[in-house]
């Protein structure tokens, strides 16, 4: 790929506002660069700083709410916000291709993929019905779908979440753009299926010489895509540099800030020395046995069972005091499911789930709600996980009450306050609501709410993958402070292995329901054995550090 | 002496529950925002208001008494076998002059012709002069149009002063609660930069106290929407079918919302069997035809008031018992639909995270519902309680119209039109009792969807962020 080659798409000052009169505020702040012919340039921010929108500005698909307030778009020597809308359409899908997010909801569920990308190549090129079902059926092999002849007529609900991506970008190519506009493409996906995609948008580079607009909050997958990242923050780029410069050289203090927010190997060993666990001088928290839990699938009006789907199968796993141990795996391993197992919130279809010497399949209803205060769950979304009809003070009390911890309401009042502070709130956010607080806080509110009952166990269900990368290098840190602090045992369930590498003892990585390897954090990531395991860890996205490209 | 009936009885205590729940509400920001939301919307606050005032005609209609006769003799009070309510009192203008039949609306001469004995014992077929109806004039058909022109403008004056005065108590109770001069108060409401929208609630007084003067006005010599066969003024019936409108509107509302809520937070967060259970109940409900349980009903009602004579002291009690019985009734076949929305809600809330939460603290079950699961389903029951108030209002006048609504003898809307039935086939034909529980109908109707709308949008999660 050449650099100093002619530019395709050049942004000159683009100001996008939201609002009127004295309420308008900018979006995205004067923003001018350059994307040239042949060459991937990633927008990288975190949620919020204006990339989404600057790539929807320059498709002129901005909401109703949205506007552009100064500023132009070149492409072919067009200002693309002085054509006039009929012209406009003709550049979208021939001249810009899109690609979006979420794979599940950008197709038409009620068309087959055949159908939907005919419709593209009828808006933009002049072809006869054979010849569209045939050049349908070359861009679905491009996208690399086997069977595409066959495929061709099915319907979105028959393509994984990856196959239905690929099909999105068979779309996006059907007009022959030159400029592909991809927002964050691979957020939804898997990291094996994401490293696929991945693939795939750099080959169909190479063949058609296409420029691309990535739109990511990953710095793993900029610095695998990129020839050209702008840093964007609160709609500004703050800064804009090839990806060799950026990476051995980010100058602006935030760019530093994201470097150091991503959770590694090197951030663990640089923050501390990684307290090693010895489970021998430990107590056993909790004993997972042979764990398995099993939905039936009913058929016909008598509702026979003919199957069963094994969410967990076979599951067996140790957690000592004062130790995190993570579960590893792509969405559908059942992760979560045996969470909720383990928590007695699912019914358990057979093995045992042991506490301290105590099995809790068998106990009885009062037993059990006693013994809840000890082991606790903080979830992923941390905007479902709070009751928005309730006030903070009420929603970590809840779990005080219910548990009989406490002996006054002043007594309750004081612990309140000092959980707050200890998650790095103010005690006057509890006299406010769910939806005043940043997911962040929320989070930091859901850990709160988990203290309140003093757990010794916490399994915590992806808790940070909702989060921008610096803020979720905050929750850890408050994470790793809590359990020195009471040594908690944390059952991490997570699919991201940079979060394994920063905050686990112990590592198992499942598979369809199934434990396929497990043992200490150094052994899992440094020597797998397994080729799941090996594959997992070889389709996530590295960054190319400051020494290596030196 | 009072007499309370029981739909009395349930009124009161509804509005005693909704008193209630207003000072509970105003504690919670999750209800407090979005009335907020209404009060900031015109259509709402005149729609509102115009509701406040069918409320306050139903109210009075709802104290009830024997009124005492007046005995100089005996120091004991007598009381009438009558039944009165205050709106009784207050109409009884309209109450006492009755014609002998039909007369059109702001008419002097009676509907129909009869025969006239004149002073010379010469009798003619005439129309004759109404008792009531333009007593007043000597020569009706020259000065009544004068008459009425005058009655109106007359009536269009006070209704503007009355307004004008009412108004600027209301503002200058708005400058001394706000703590600015009453000329800035003036200025914030016309301009609307308040929180509420006072300008639509000044404007829909005022054309609300006009209406009411220049009504007033012409009573005072016309009957104005005419009289019906037996004389009586056709104002009075709509004025006093208010009431009947009301009751089944709310009181419906009231006996299903009960089983409703709990069954249908019930069967969606327990699941399993319970929800079998309930889910057979209420498609077995929905599967029988609505009008044929309330005529199987009532007649079974009629039966057991027939063969139970003495146990009902007046023909007013009865006709009570047989409106409750008609709410009771409104009431079990319509739970199904909301039961169902807050089911399927229950079911979606029950995997959320606070509620796994909660589970995870231990929290029972009975809490989890109470706590988590009905103040995020409070949206749907207050949305569907206005929504629905409309079409029971208008349900009762279906029902009524077959003869298996409200008992005969009770002033409703239904009833009215049932019998503009016959009058409709008249010629020339008797439109004014049909015109008359048609615009009542409408007004009532189109002010509660209205309010409904604005409800809605105000409580709709998808149009607020909380």
């Amino acid at each position: 790929m050449t650099h100093n080659s002619e530019s395709l798409l050049q942004v000159k000052n683009l100001t996008v506002s939201l609002g009127t009169g004295s309420k308008m505020t900018n979006i995205v702040n004067n923003i001018s660069f350059d994307v040239k012919r042949g060459e991937t340039f990633v927008l990288l921010g975190e949620s919020g700083s204006g990339k989404s929108i600057t790539a929807l500005s320059i498709m002129r698909l901005l909401p109703a709410a949205i506007k552009i307030t100064a500023g132009e778009v070149i492409l072919h020597k067009n200002d693309l916000f002085q054509l006039p809308e009929n012209k406009m359409r003709k550049v979208r899908g021939a001249k810009i291709g899109m690609i979006f997010q979420e794979p599940q909801t950008s197709l038409n569920p009620v068309l087959t993929a055949g159908q939907q990308i005919s419709e593209t190549l009828r808006q933009h090129e002049n072809l006869s019905k054979k010849q569209r079902i045939k050049r349908s059926i070359e861009l679905l092999d491009a996208v690399g779908i086997p069977e595409s002849k066959r495929r061709i007529n099915e319907y979105p609900h028959q393509f994984s979440g990856g196959m239905k991506q690929r099909i999105m970008i068979a779309i996006a190519l059907a007009g022959k753009p030159d400029l592909l506009i991809a927002d964050e493409p691979t957020t939804a996906l898997d990291v094996t299926i994401q490293a696929q995609v991945l693939e795939l948008l750099k080959k169909l580079q190479r063949d058609t010489g296409m420029s691309i607009l990535f739109i990511t909050h990953d710095l793993g997958v900029a610095s695998e895509m990129a020839d050209y990242i702008a840093v964007m923050q609160n709609g500004l780029i703050i800064e804009a540099k090839s990806k060799k410069e950026l990476f051995s050289n980010p100058k602006h203090p935030y760019t530093l800030k994201l470097f150091d927010a991503i959770p590694s190997w090197e951030k663990r060993e640089k923050e501390d020395e990684v307290k090693k666990i010895d489970r021998l001088d430990q107590e056993n928290l909790l004993k997972v046995k042979e764990l398995k839990i099993y939905y039936p699938i009913k058929k016909g009006i008598f509702k026979r069972t003919v199957g069963h789907v094994q969410a967990v199968d076979d599951v067996t796993i140790d957690l000592y005091a004062g130790e995190t141990v993570a579960i590893v795996g792509e969405s559908g391993s059942g992760k979560t499911t045996m969470g909720k197992g383990i928590l007695q919130l699912l019914d358990v279809t057979s093995g045992t789930v042991t506490y301290q010497k105590i099995n809790l399949n068998t106990l009885d209803a009062p037993s059990l709600r006693k013994i809840r205060a000890d082991i606790q769950i903080v979830f992923q979304d941390p905007y479902s996980s709070m009751n928005p009809r309730m006030m903070i003070n009420d929603i970590i009390q809840e779990g005080m009450l219910a548990q009989g911890i406490g002996n006054s309401d002043k007594e309750r009042d004081e612990n309140i306050v000092n959980l707050l502070e200890q998650v790095g709130l103010l005690s006057e956010h509890r006299y406010r609501y769910p939806h005043e607080f940043s997911g962040g806080q929320r989070q930091r509110i859901c850990i709160a709410r988990a203290l309140a009952v003093k757990p010794k166990l916490i399994i915590c269900d992806e808790p940070t993958s909702a989060l921008d990368v610096s803020v979720q290098a905050q929750i850890l840190e408050l994470l790793k402070k809590l359990q020195k602090e009471y040594e908690l045992g944390y059952l991490f369930i997570t699919h991201n292995i940079s979060v394994v590498e920063y905050i686990a003892h112990y590592v198992a990585v499942m598979y369809e329901g199934k434990i396929v390897e497990q043992g200490s954090v150094d052994k899992i990531l440094k020597n797998p054995e397994n080729p799941y395991t090996k594959r997992l860890l070889s389709a996530v996205p590295r960054i190319e550090l400051k020494s290596q490209v030196l | 002496m009072p007499v309370i009936f029981i739909t009395d009885f349930l009124i009161f205590l509804l509005l005693f529950v909704v008193v209630g729940f207003y000072f509970y509400a105003r504690k919670q920001e999750y209800l407090t925002a979005p009335w907020r939301d209404v009060k900031k919307r015109p259509l709402a606050m005149s729609s509102a208001l115009v509701l406040f005032l069918f409320v306050t005609i139903g109210l009075f209609d709802s104290m009830h008494f024997h009124p005492n006769i007046e005995s100089n003799e005996s120091k004991q009070k007598i009381y009438s076998n009558e039944i009165f309510s205050v709106l009784d009192i207050l109409l009884n203008d309209l109450r006492t002059k009755t014609e002998k039949t039909y007369s059109a609306p702001l008419a002097s001469y009676s509907f129909s012709k009869e025969l006239i004995e004149q002073d010379n014992d010469i009798q003619i077929r005439d129309y004759p002069r109404l008792t009531y109806g333009g007593a007043s004039l000597s020569d009706p058909k020259n000065e009544s149009k004068g008459d009425i022109n005058k009655r109106i403008l007359f009536g269009l004056l006070y209704g503007l002063l009355i307004s004008t005065a009412i108004i600027a108590v209301i503002i200058f109770i708005l400058s001394t609660l706000w703590q600015i001069n009453y000329r800035k108060a003036l200025q914030n409401c016309i301009e609307n930069k308040t929180d509420t929208h006072w300008r639509s609630i000044f404007v829909t007084i005022s054309i609300i106290l006009i209406t009411i003067c220049i009504i007033y006005n012409l009573s005072q010599n016309y009957h104005v929407f005419g009289t019906d066969k037996v004389g009586q003024d056709v104002l009075y019936q709509a004025l006093k079918s208010v009431r009947t409108g009301l009751v089944i509107g709310t009181l419906t509302t009231l006996v299903m919302l009960p089983f409703a809520v709990a069954m249908g937070l019930m069967a969606g967060y327990f699941r399993g069997w319970i929800d079998d259970v309930i889910q057979y109940l209420y498609t077995t409900l929905n599967s029988i035809p609505g009008v044929l349980l309330i005529a199987a009903s009532i007649l079974l009602l009629q039966v057991y008031i027939s063969n139970h004579a003495d146990d009902f002291n007046s023909i007013e009690q009865r006709a009570d018992l047989r409106l409750l019985f008609l709410c009771v009734i409104l009431g079990i076949t319509s739970w199904t639909g909301l039961c169902r929305l807050l089911r399927a809600e229950a079911l979606k809330l029950r995997e959320i995270d606070y509620v796994q939460a909660a589970k995870a603290f231990g929290v029972s079950d009975f809490k989890v519902m109470f706590r988590h699961l009905l103040p995020n389903v409070m949206h749907i029951v207050m949305i569907s309680i206005v929504l629905d108030f409309s079409g029971l209002v208008l349900a009762e006048a279906v029902l009524s119209y077959i003869n298996i609504g409200v008992d005969p003898s009770m002033y409703s809307w239904g009833n009215m039109i049932n019998s503009a039935r016959l009058e409709m086939a008249r010629e020339p034909i008797v439109w004014w009792s049909l015109a008359a529980a048609f615009i009542f109908m409408f007004i009532l109707v189109l002010a509660a969807n209205l309010f409904a709308d604005a409800v809605r949008d105000a409580f709709d999660p998808r149009l607020r962020e909380f």
